[in-house]
């Protein structure tokens, strides 16, 4: 059933008159499955406060906000409702040291199991199998997750979200501040989960070359609406204007594309999908 | 102003790995420097030695020939500023001009001047209607915007950016570099600390470090179009470079394509 | 949240602005020193008349005013009707009849129930706690069944009634003083204020500089701790943590979780804090020439002058 908002608005501040809205009539449906969103725009375009609302973390100020069928409204038993959608939707903030606490890292992935009612057992399961996932070697699992690298650290607090079995992942700015070979390992994460597990993967990033190698859908936040929603091939080729009256950055290899297009005769064909740098040196190659 | 490490060494105490292995380098003149290398390689530790945070533990410091030390390191950190990674943990005052005055109040300006002065800086960085502003209402970009007009104000030879623009959005980003590319045209030294491949382009002279050794110290062009050197340090290529290098190592041979990618690497 | 701990700073431009932070200050202490030396609800009344004169000319909305007495409200009330119902001296002004029936409690209960749920619906929280404590009332006095089990007189005196307005007035005139300063005041001003006035300190080796520059610190990063809190609080309910519910045991785990990450992230702020100052040439204790400097004007003076005067009147009131 996937994530359905029809009419979403948002306020930080709904009684106070002359509110803005960080979220202005928001209509969108993210399948259970299968689906690789990039969720873009400048920052303060709503794309974070558009996440948190997808984990009961932030209820509609208006409209209706559906995850697995379940309305996001405010509750009084809030943990057994809210955690009823946060079990289908798993959010992994920027900041991994907003999340760890615990005195080893296999503990600290078993919080969220333990906390959706799994026995010890059950939880001691998912979470070695969640590290696994992530690559974290085994000889980590009993040490003090504040020991532990910028990257080590990021893939432990990813571990902790997966440990959740959620459907939908979303990954706040999970490649910033990450030295290349983290990154390389996150990306390599991200689309297995997707490819091989079928999860629904959002990305909320400023890295448009991951935007563009990785995500098969593209939703453009703009002054807390979305502006543009579809692929990122039909972002980058066929809407120039959108991308820069929304001041974000193209992509490397469509900034080599232009270049190529202005100081050269070469031409691309512009039916074939260029998803990264590796897809131009072939097409000049074939050429 | 000249800088000149000599074998420069240190350890954490806590730690009995060497972070830096004998570290040797020399600046004599106005340039852009970037200094790249992977997480843990020493970059950072490396910045923290320049501006006297920490002090090396064998080999010395030497600027204009005068060996950095705990008596002379007040005089020499008016030449030197720095701006470091996390925009909210370098914000000192209460509003952005309090902030720019801080560093002038440190290096005993007088009062007239450092109204002036601030008022100068907050023009160069485009924050002058932000003058009374709190910091938690700026973005991160803004806020990086202040931090290098607080070293603005003091006026320093040396600039050093310690991934400055790292946690900043491409708009904070691009705002930012406009600004270091001003101080560039002013004939300052810039040392810039990052792992953005395409940032580092920018520079004139490269140092790449790797597990606390210079591997290399070139031309950023050829530290850059190295591409075992960069592979073997863990690092990408700039984009453009890497294209090229591709293409070659294809045998193609269409010239203009190539000279297209390399004079648009060499241009930024 | 903000507001409430960065103070109430609404900027403006009337005179009130530009009187001196040091004699703001003073002032202000001044000011609530001659409260204490009021002692009849007519004189406190003359007070509030005064300090509502200053509010009005100072061009300061009375709305926001009254706001600042919000956190200071129920105990003021509480203390309103403590001493009407013990203050028992003097004649009787009103005597009326609580009767204590079925019927009236279960008035009570229906209408706490009633005032509870409403209470989540409608902004005018305080006007609506009035009319609960109204209805109660009048649910004790007018319901008059036959199974009345309780009948309790309550007699009003009138120094009781004095007494309690009293108090109730004298509490509301501080805080409006207080607010007055606030209101008005920037907190980096306020700290400057107390820099200067802490100077003579230096005696019993107080630096009132580093003090005033640990409070601006202090000022400068609650908002930015705030929001870290929050978001932690956020990232941990997204693991499915409660920071409502559960048992004792479960709780002060879910604080931990809050805690740890704080407390990580506030050591490295701290270091990293530490570097940035030291590498803009701060070095602790050292002498600074100052960007923000406090000068004395003549209508400093004379503001100083009235409070020494107000505070003089209210001794001379006081002691005859």
């Amino acid at each position: 059933m996937g994530i359905s908002l029809k009419e979403v608005n948002f306020s930080y501040n709904p009684k106070r008159k002359g509110t803005k809205y960080a979220l202005k009539d928001i209509n969108l449906e993210i399948s259970p499955s299968d689906e690789f969103i990039a969720i873009i725009g400048e920052t303060g375009s709503g794309k974070s406060t558009l996440a948190s609302l997808f984990n009961a973390l932030k209820i509609p100020t208006s409209g209706e906000a559906y995850v697995s069928g379940i309305k996001i409204k405010k509750v009084r038993k809030r943990r057994e409702n809210y955690n009823k959608i946060r079990k289908h939707v798993g959010l992994v903030f920027q900041m991994s040291d907003y999340q760890l606490f615990e005195e080893t890292v296999l503990k600290d992935v078993m919080f969220a199991p333990l906390n959706f009612k799994k026995t010890k057992e059950e939880a001691l399961k998912i979470a070695k199998s969640s590290l696994e996932l992530v690559e974290i070697d085994e000889s980590l699992f009993g040490v003090s997750p504040f020991t532990l690298s910028g990257g080590e650290k990021k893939l432990v607090s990813i571990a902790g979200i997966l440990a959740m079995e959620p459907d939908i992942l979303i990954f706040d700015e999970p490649t910033a501040g990450i030295d290349p070979s983290t990154k390389k390992k996150l990306l390599k994460l991200f689309r297995s989960l997707n490819e091989i597990k079928h999860k629904s993967v959002i990305l909320i990033t400023h890295d448009m070359n991951i935007v563009n190698e990785y995500a098969k859908r593209v939703i453009l936040m703009k002054d807390g609406t979305i502006s543009f929603d579809s692929s990122p091939y039909d972002l980058f080729v066929n809407n120039r204007k959108i991308v820069k009256d929304a001041n974000i950055d193209l992509p490397d290899s469509y900034k080599i594309i232009d270049l190529l297009k202005e100081k050269t005769s070469v031409r691309f064909n512009e039916n074939i999908k260029i998803k990264n740098l590796g897809n131009i040196v072939e097409e000049l190659i074939n050429e | 102003m000249k800088i000149v490490f000599d074998n420069v060494k240190f350890q954490y105490d806590s730690m009995k790995r060497n972070v830096l292995k004998g570290i040797s380098f020399t600046i004599d003149k106005p340039e852009w420097i970037s200094i790249i290398g992977h997480n843990g390689s020493g970059k950072s530790t490396l910045a923290k030695i320049l501006v006297g945070l920490l002090s090396p533990t064998f080999g010395s410091i030497y600027v204009n020939d005068i060996e950095l030390n705990e008596e002379n390191l007040y005089e020499i950190r008016k030449h030197i500023g720095i701006v470091f990674q996390n925009p909210d943990n370098q914000f000192v005052a209460t509003s952005v001009e309090d902030d720019i005055a801080f560093g002038l109040e440190n290096n005993l300006i007088e009062r007239e001047e450092m109204i002036k002065r601030v008022d100068d800086v907050l023009n160069l960085v485009s924050m002058k209607e932000f003058k009374n502003e709190m910091p938690s209402n700026l973005s991160g970009g803004q806020k990086q915007r202040v931090a290098i007009a607080g070293i603005l104000a003091i006026n320093p030879e040396i600039y050093i950016l310690d991934e400055a623009t790292s946690m900043l959005d491409p708009k904070g980003r691009e705002d930012f570099l406009k600004i270091v590319k001003m101080l560039k045209e002013e004939g300052k030294t810039i040392i810039m600390i990052t792992h953005d491949m395409n940032e580092a382009l920018l520079t004139d002279r490269c140092i790449v470090l790797k597990d606390g050794e210079i591997i290399k110290d070139a031309k950023t062009i050829e530290c850059l179009n190295d591409y075992e050197l960069l592979k073997s340090s863990r690092l990408e290529m700039p984009s453009s470079l890497y294209v090229y290098h591709e293409l070659k190592e294809k045998n193609y041979d269409n010239k203009e394509v190539l000279n297209a990618l390399w004079e648009s690497a060499l241009k930024k | 949240m903000n507001n409430f701990v960065l103070g109430q700073y609404v900027p403006g431009n009337s005179y009130i602005y530009r009187i001196d932070p040091r004699v703001k200050i003073i002032s202000t202490i001044l000011l609530m020193i001659s409260i204490f030396f009021l002692t009849s609800i007519y004189e406190i009344l003359g007070a509030l008349l005064l300090i509502l004169i200053i509010l009005i000319s100072a061009r300061i909305s009375i709305i926001k005013a009254v706001r600042g007495l919000k956190p200071l409200l129920i105990l003021s009330i509480f203390v309103f009707f403590f001493q009407i119902f013990f203050n028992q001296v003097g004649q009787v002004v009103y005597s009326v009849n609580l009767n204590f029936s079925l019927l009236s409690i279960i008035a009570i209960i229906s209408l706490t129930v009633l005032f509870i749920i409403i209470r989540k619906y409608i902004n005018f929280k305080f006007l609506l706690f009035l009319v609960y404590l109204g209805s109660l009332y009048a649910s004790l006095v007018y319901i008059k069944t036959t199974d009345v089990y309780y009948t309790y007189v309550l007699n009003i005196f009138d120094k009781g009634l004095e007494t309690s307005s009293f108090v109730f007035f004298r509490l509301v005139t501080m805080v409006f003083i207080a607010t007055l300063l606030t209101l008005s005041t920037k907190p980096a001003d306020i700290t400057l204020g107390f820099e200067y006035l802490l100077r003579p300190l230096k005696i019993f080796k107080l630096n009132s500089e580093e003090f005033a520059l640990i409070i601006s610190i202090a000022l400068r990063y609650i908002p930015t701790i705030l929001d870290e809190a929050l978001k932690i609080m956020d990232a941990q309910a997204s693991r499915g943590a409660d920071f409502k519910g559960g048992n004792v045991f479960k709780k002060i785990r879910i604080i931990v979780s809050l805690l740890v990450p704080m407390f990580v992230l506030s050591f490295e702020r701290s270091d990293q804090l530490a570097d940035a100052m030291l590498s803009r040439n701060y070095v602790p204790g050292k002498a600074k020439t100052k960007y923000h400097i406090l000068k004395w004007k003549t209508f400093d003076t004379i503001v100083l002058i009235m409070s020494f005067i107000i505070l003089g009147g209210s001794i001379c009131l006081f002691v005859l």
